[in-house]
């Protein structure tokens, strides 16, 4: 690239350079000029709307606005002059006139731009005498607010019309549920009639709201934002690893906002990260240990909890014992427990509750992504091969939204039409399990016309000329039934076009817990020993394999099988009743650790408050354990990630906290791991659908967010998708109640017509807990076949 | 009559539109109808424009009905200040020499409003 010439300016006196086409507000922020504003974000086009960031520019009769205007060779600008001061004044006094000033009762007090731009340029008194210009809503009791989704509400009277929610609304949420209603003094935002505000980055709306007019119904008069403590946290609910603030008081966190990382989330959340803040004070929530009496659960104190675990723990030598952890723990903990098992119990099992199959060659050395973000960010292209971005890495989503922006390709291949918000993909469609052929057509390895070859030429051409290819893969094609034969496909793709390929992890610190633990046998295998009878004891760590391996009926099965179960866990759940002793555990904001994202980043978390003696991390309640049995103690995080950076895999050489943000290596796990199988699709006589599987934006941690109430009011129920031509064929419409038959289980749904889907197949996309998803499956990868009847 | 001299005179000729208005007419009424267009006009983009015209549109609206008070004017002249020059399109800058100018040149009208509660000139037409 050529580095266009920089351009000479002067702002108050003081030359800089910068590249054209910089604006007068940026260029000044990197003199340390603050100008103020209310409408300017750099992540969002400019709208040059409020004007309290005029400056005085010479030669120019006008004041211009800073945040709209280029700069220009030999530019003078004044961002202090009289004449600026003047104008802020005015300005302010303009947004003020109409503005409630009810400060007092507002969320956003505290912490409110208005506010602090009033103290500092505001008018001490008001010279209005006419009556301010309200929008009611309701009696005089509801404070004007209006609900306009089902976590979003607005006060009409607050706005300053900064454009901030519709811009992030159009530009992250791709929606346009939200605008401008109405002109002049009476331009209001809203929403368009029997439409809800509800999109996965609705959250943020509230956040960047220079005033209080966007509230969020969960913290809306709940707390002052003074009186809160914040700490410095990561997500923990999909492996994105957005950077958040934990603000709690008295140890009740009231919310999650944004701390801004530009490696990552450029200071947006999902709302899943944003609203699941509750996941800590749930109703439900295991406090107190409890343990089996004859057949029901009672509570018991912690040191009875400890001597009960210690004996069973104790009894146990070998071979029988095994340790099933969660992905949604740090990677000390994971570490710790996997010691605890290959030291004091040689010959045992360790393995990971996952949901899909991530012990194979193909994760082996493509698992994570292939370049940072920030990398990613600059691809000519992107395939994506199998992965449901919207609702799998709505953050990488975000990236990738910003590449269609400037008008680089992104292709989807897949049975079903990926979509992004309003930005377009160039949807390549095939039927299940027969994506392969597209990526051999492209090759030229295969005689098979799946894709037409008016789009072949194109993809071809595109191909020809670009050289920064990416190619991300997810859950669909982690599930596929013709895996192997996928990922060859990707493979020779990648060679011949020299691309990057990425598989991208569905749970939050997968590729953490995986390096961190090193587990010696898979989920699969480790349930044929169960059943074989050969798992005695098992402690599992967290989570709920039960709601995630994909055959719940034979996960059930093998786990009874298991004498004694001690689950750690956070909520009571399908594994925790056939646990023997439950520990409470101490869920990511009340422990300290750290979490390795898809891009194998390394971030570090602080213990937000204390929780009860009883809520433990899994290292100390490990270290009271070994205390008894014997092997090495640790009492933090801190001393645990110490001995692994002695040298454990590519931990080594790192130190706790100072790394925040090193990429870690992908650490080779297996030297010979299992082989890919290709589970053709040849549906029996009666069954007439291969069953897919859609994952909503706002599941995570193994079915726990649905403990959420907040992020309840936003999950959409779960439905029954069927393709249009199937339905007219079969003469179904759409909310039809239906019947679907498997061969596993039967089910009832709601019937919706899907155009996204290509015909044969059935979609059921979210998750119940009446009908969660992997009661239909059968095992990884392996097709599930159906047929539904209609229910009158 | 061209721009220049119509902005000397501290008017505008905008769309070369005239309107011819003779001793009879009420200024006060005239600079408030000629407003009220303004704020109906404005899109509520950019704030001195959307707050602005509204509030001047009030303020002599009340002039207009006998509740002017005698800091109206000078706040009416702030208003226009601080209008004139920070809007993003012209309709801001517009809306402010009708309402300037008439203070300049019939500042006595205002005041005989502003004190009498009623028009100094009663047989004119009225505008609504």
């Amino acid at each position: 690239m050529i580095m266009a010439d920089l351009i000479k300016l002067n702002i108050d006196g003081r030359d800089i350079e910068v590249e054209p086409g910089t604006l007068i507000l940026e260029a000044a922020r990197r003199l340390g000029i603050e100008i103020p504003t209310f409408c300017y974000d750099e992540r969002l086009k400019s709208v040059g709307a409020c004007r309290m960031c005029l400056v005085e520019v010479e030669k120019s009769p006008k004041l211009v606005a800073s945040c709209a205007t280029p700069i220009a060779p030999g530019m003078v600008v004044r961002t202090e002059s009289d004449r600026v001061i003047e104008a802020r004044k005015a300005v302010l006094e303009f947004l003020l006139i109409n503005h409630p000033l009810d400060c007092p009762t507002c969320d956003k007090g505290g912490e409110c731009p208005l506010q602090n731009l009033t103290y500092k340029y505001g008018p001490p008194i008001s010279r209005y005498r006419e009556r301010k210009v309200r929008f009611q809503e309701g009696t005089n009791l509801g404070f004007d607010d209006l609900k306009i989704g089902p976590e979003i509400w607005l006060n009409r009277n607050r706005c300053i019309i900064c454009y901030k929610c519709v811009r992030i609304a159009r530009d992250l949420g791709g929606s346009t549920d939200i605008g401008m209603f109405k002109r002049g003094a009476f331009a209001q935002i809203d929403i368009p009639q029997s439409v809800q505000y509800a999109n996965e980055f609705s959250g943020n709306t509230v956040e960047y709201c220079p005033v209080g007019a966007l509230m969020s119904d969960s913290f809306r008069y709940k707390v002052r934002t003074w009186l809160m403590q914040r700490t410095p946290s990561i997500c923990w609910l999909c492996p994105d690893g957005c950077n958040i603030t934990v603000e709690q008081r008295l140890s009740h966190i009231y919310r999650h906002s944004s701390r801004r990382n530009d490696n990552i989330d450029s200071g947006f959340l999902c709302d899943k990260g944003r609203f699941a803040f509750d996941l800590t004070s749930g109703k439900e929530r295991i406090r107190i240990p409890q343990t089996v009496v004859s057949g029901q659960f009672k509570d018991i104190s912690y040191d009875e909890a400890l001597a009960l675990a210690v004996h069973h723990l104790g009894e146990e030598k070998g071979e029988s014992a095994a340790l099933l952890i969660d992905t949604a723990v740090t990677n000390e903990e994971a570490y710790c427990a996997a010691e605890f098992f290959r030291e004091n119990y040689p010959g045992s099992h360790i393995a990971i509750s996952s949901a899909h199959n991530y012990d194979t060659d193909d994760c082996e050395s493509n698992l994570g992504l292939a370049a940072p973000l920030t990398d990613i960010e600059k691809a000519d292209l992107i395939i994506l091969a199998g992965c449901d971005l919207e609702a799998e890495h709505p953050i990488v989503g975000l990236r990738i939204k910003k590449l269609i922006n400037k008008g680089i390709p992104v292709y989807s291949i897949g049975s079903r039409r990926m979509t992004l918000g309003r930005f377009p993909l160039i949807n390549v469609l095939t039927n299940v399990g027969e994506e392969h052929l597209a990526f051999d057509e492209i090759v030229g390895n295969s005689q098979r016309f799946v894709l037409g070859s008016d789009l072949l030429g194109n993809i071809q051409s595109h191909l020809k000329s670009l050289k920064n290819i990416h190619i991300l893969s997810g859950i669909d094609y982690l599930d596929n039934p013709n895996r192997k034969s996928l990922c060859e496909s990707i493979k020779s793709f990648v060679a011949k076009y020299s691309a990057q390929w990425s598989i991208l992890p569905e749970e939050s610190n997968c590729i953490g817990v995986r390096q961190a633990a090193r587990p010696n046998i898979s989920l699969e295998k480790l349930i044929e020993k169960a059943e074989q009878g050969e798992i005695r004891t098992m402690l599992m760590a967290g989570g709920n394999p039960i709601n995630i391996y994909p055959d719940r009926k034979r996960i059930m099965a093998a786990l009874k099988k298991i004498d004694y179960i001690i689950y750690w866990g956070a909520y009571p759940n399908s594994s925790s009743d056939l646990a023997s002793l439950i520990f409470p555990q101490a869920l990511p904001p009340e422990k300290a650790g750290s979490f390795v994202n898809i891009e194998r980043r390394i971030q570090f978390i602080k213990e937000a408050y204390p929780t009860d003696r009883a809520i433990t991390s899994l290292i100390k309640l490990l270290t009271e354990i070994k205390s008894e049995l014997g092997g090495k103690l640790y009492y933090s995080a801190r001393e645990v990630f110490t001995k692994m950076a002695e040298g454990f895999g590519s931990f080594k050489g790192l130190t706790y906290g100072i790394d925040d943000g090193a990429i870690l290596l992908c650490d080779r796990l297996q030297n010979n791991p299992p082989r890919l199988d290709n589970y053709p699709i040849q549906p029996p006589a009666d069954y007439q659908f291969v069953l897919t599987f859609a994952k909503s934006v706002y599941y995570g941690a193994s079915g726990m967010t649905i403990r959420s109430q907040v992020l309840s009011k936003l999950v959409p129920p779960q439905t029954l998708h069927i393709s249009p031509a199937d339905a007219s064929r079969l003469g179904l419409a759409a909310n039809d109640k239906v019947k679907m038959n498997t061969q596993s289980e039967p089910g009832d749904f709601i019937l919706v017509i899907d155009d996204k889907l290509t015909p044969g197949q059935l979609l059921i996309s979210g998750f119940s807990v009446d009908n969660p998803p992997n009661i239909f499956m059968v095992g990884h990868n392996r097709p599930v076949y159906a047929n539904i009847t209609k229910i009158n | 009559m061209d721009f220049e001299s119509l902005a000397e005179a501290g008017s505008m000729l905008g769309s070369a539109g005239v309107i011819v208005m003779d001793e009879t007419t009420c200024i006060v009424n005239a600079a408030c109808v000629i407003s009220r267009f303004y704020q109906h006009e404005s899109c509520g983009q950019c704030t001195p424009c959307r707050q602005g015209t509204l509030w001047m549109y009030r303020i002599l609206h009340r002039i207009e009905h006998g509740k002017g008070r005698q800091e109206d004017l000078d706040l009416l002249l702030d208003i226009c200040n601080n209008i004139e020059g920070n809007t993003i399109c012209p309709l801001g800058d517009a809306a402010v020499p009708s309402v300037r100018t008439s203070i300049k040149l019939f500042r006595d009208e205002y005041e005989y409003h502003i004190k009498h509660k009623k028009c100094l000139v009663e047989l004119g037409p009225r505008f609504e």
